[in-house]
């Protein structure tokens, strides 16, 4: 290649590198124009956000049942507290909110607490009729004096403002599940589940 | 150093007709570019993506179409539309990511609508260095180095050296072609990624109160006729119940007395009926004597009822109450 030619090349080659200030332009341009919200440079959080429940469900989704979350020979006024224990397995920050609906004829009869971080406690006897759940410490996230929905598309939020759980962090939910002292004579045999549905987002999500 | 040189030259070149080429298509197609945060719109869309958006009116929204919005605090979110409504010529549309099991809280009213058309897998991170200062200065750096190279002198070749390759403009012309998805400009989107999980309880039951055992029916008392009793009794077994009775008249079915029976643990349940408590009739009167076993604690819960008759009878010197 003459020096000539070379030359030209070269220049040529250098007039076409200036693309790279109009490339950059229209970056910053764009990314001003269409994003208020600042990223720190090269990092792109493919992180990993996991809900548990009792220490199971890893992985996107999924349901259980608890098994030991059951009361049978219930009379009006006694009640049963049991702890579902929420973690964060995942690599983000989250933070989860709750809701919950029951299935069955004695749905209607149920009066439902909720106690964030809350331990579980349980006395009396089913001989005698007695028996009382009750969630010691934490904070009451619901709390009613009438039935929680029987709706699984309408459920009733038992956690409603968002609760924070660091990566690896986990929470007891202590729920109490009372039937009603004024609960009718129909429901006498009557049965009923209750799924509590857990939501995590990552943190700092709108 | 003319190695460097030339390698200089052709990066410059490259990756500037680059830029220019996707500035000028983004220009032309009216596209937005859109670097994705993370997995929330999985498996389709993954974080480190590249998204190529146009904006069209709201109106021309469909279910189904991925679109990026800006919401109330300013972070951008790029999810698929599940439900849209019309305000005018305006559109209402709840989103919800791909990969999670709930929709967006909130919903968004559009004029017009940043629809997702392109997703380029991968390509997110170039673009996001290319937007970052370190990007930046890189590219700066590199424009800086082509006109260095082209205005410091050049070392003349030996007279012996090998001859050299005749290069053009065309081969760079080829690998900005091929690496045309390398660098790229954009803007960030955020799409809320979360997880969901359920738990459902074991059976809750309640009780059902069980009745008690037929009543046993023992006459008691009296001398001859007077002052005759009789004493029902049931097994109590379970200390929640209590009993009520009450006391028909046979014929007519009218209640002419009535009451509550508590036995103290352990003991069975017992009913003394006496004369002065049935009502007076003539001559023989039969009576059922309906119990029912119920819980202390709920009244209303009651079992089915056991009947038992008794009948007074007219004697000698007063009534008396006999079993039936």
């Amino acid at each position: 290649m003459s020096r000539h030619r070379a030359r030209r090349s070269g220049l040529l080659r250098a007039v076409l590198s200036l693309g790279l200030l109009v490339g950059v332009g229209v970056s910053g341009t764009m990314a001003y124009w269409t994003d208020q919200a600042t990223v720190t440079t090269g990092q792109l959080a493919a992180g990993r956000l996991d809900l548990t429940l009792n220490g199971q469900l890893a992985g996107p989704g999924g349901s259980t049942t608890d098994t030991t979350f059951a009361v049978g020979d219930l009379v009006p006024g006694e009640s049963f507290a049991r702890a579902i224990s929420v973690g964060n397995a995942g690599t983000v920050p989250l933070d989860y909110t709750a809701v919950s609906h029951t299935n069955g004829t004695l749905g209607p009869g149920l009066r439902w607490t909720v106690v964030a971080g809350g331990a579980a406690s349980n006395a009396g006897s089913s001989a005698n009729g007695d028996r009382t759940g009750t969630c010691t410490g934490g904070t009451t996230t619901f709390s009613s004096a009438s039935a929680i929905s029987a709706n699984a598309a309408a459920p009733t939020p038992v956690v409603p403002a968002r609760r924070p759980l660091a990566a690896g962090a986990s929470e007891t939910l202590c729920v109490i599940v009372r039937l009603d002292p004024s609960a009718p004579s129909s429901l006498q045999g009557a049965t009923a589940t209750a799924t509590f549905v857990v939501n995590g987002v990552q943190r700092g999500a709108p | 150093m003319s190695r460097l040189r030339v390698v200089v030259l052709n990066a410059g070149a490259l990756l500037g007709v680059l830029c220019v080429l996707v500035a000028a298509a983004l220009w032309v197609t009216g596209s937005r570019p859109l670097v994705v945060q993370s997995d929330s719109m999985a498996p389709e869309i993954h974080a480190g993506d590249l998204l190529l958006a146009r904006s069209i009116p709201a109106a021309d929204l469909e279910v189904g179409d991925v679109v990026s919005v800006v919401d109330g605090s300013g972070v951008r979110v790029t999810h698929r539309i599940i439900e849209v409504s019309e305000s005018g010529a305006e559109r209402i549309v709840r989103l919800r990511g791909d990969a999670n099991a709930v929709a967006d809280p909130d919903a968004y009213t559009l004029s017009r609508a940043e629809r997702v058309t392109w997703v380029l897998p991968g390509v997110g991170s170039a673009a996001a260095f290319v937007d970052s200062t370190p990007g930046r200065v890189t590219a700066i750096g590199i424009v800086a180095g082509c006109w260095l190279a082209v205005v410091l002198p050049r070392r003349r070749a030996p007279l012996h050296a090998r001859p050299r390759r005749r290069r053009g403009i065309a081969p760079v012309l080829v690998g900005a072609a091929l690496l045309l998805p390398a660098v790229l400009p954009g803007a960030r989107a955020w799409a809320i990624f979360d997880d969901t999980a359920t738990v459902a309880t074991a059976p809750l039951a309640a009780h059902r109160v069980v009745a008690q055992g037929q009543p046993q029916c023992r006459n008691e008392g009296g001398l001859f006729g007077v002052g005759e009793y009789v004493r029902l009794t049931w097994p109590h077994v379970d200390v929640r119940y209590e009993y009520r009775w009450e006391a028909r008249h046979t014929a007519t079915g009218e209640v002419v007395r009535s009451g509550v029976v508590q036995p103290a643990g352990g003991r069975p349940g017992e009913l003394e009926l006496r004369s002065s408590v049935l009502d007076l009739g003539l001559g023989a009167t039969t009576y059922d004597v309906v119990v029912h076993a119920r819980l202390r604690a709920a009244p209303s819960w009651e079992a089915a009822g056991t009947t038992t008759q008794v009948r007074t009878s007219a004697v000698l010197l007063g009534l008396g109450v006999r079993c039936a």
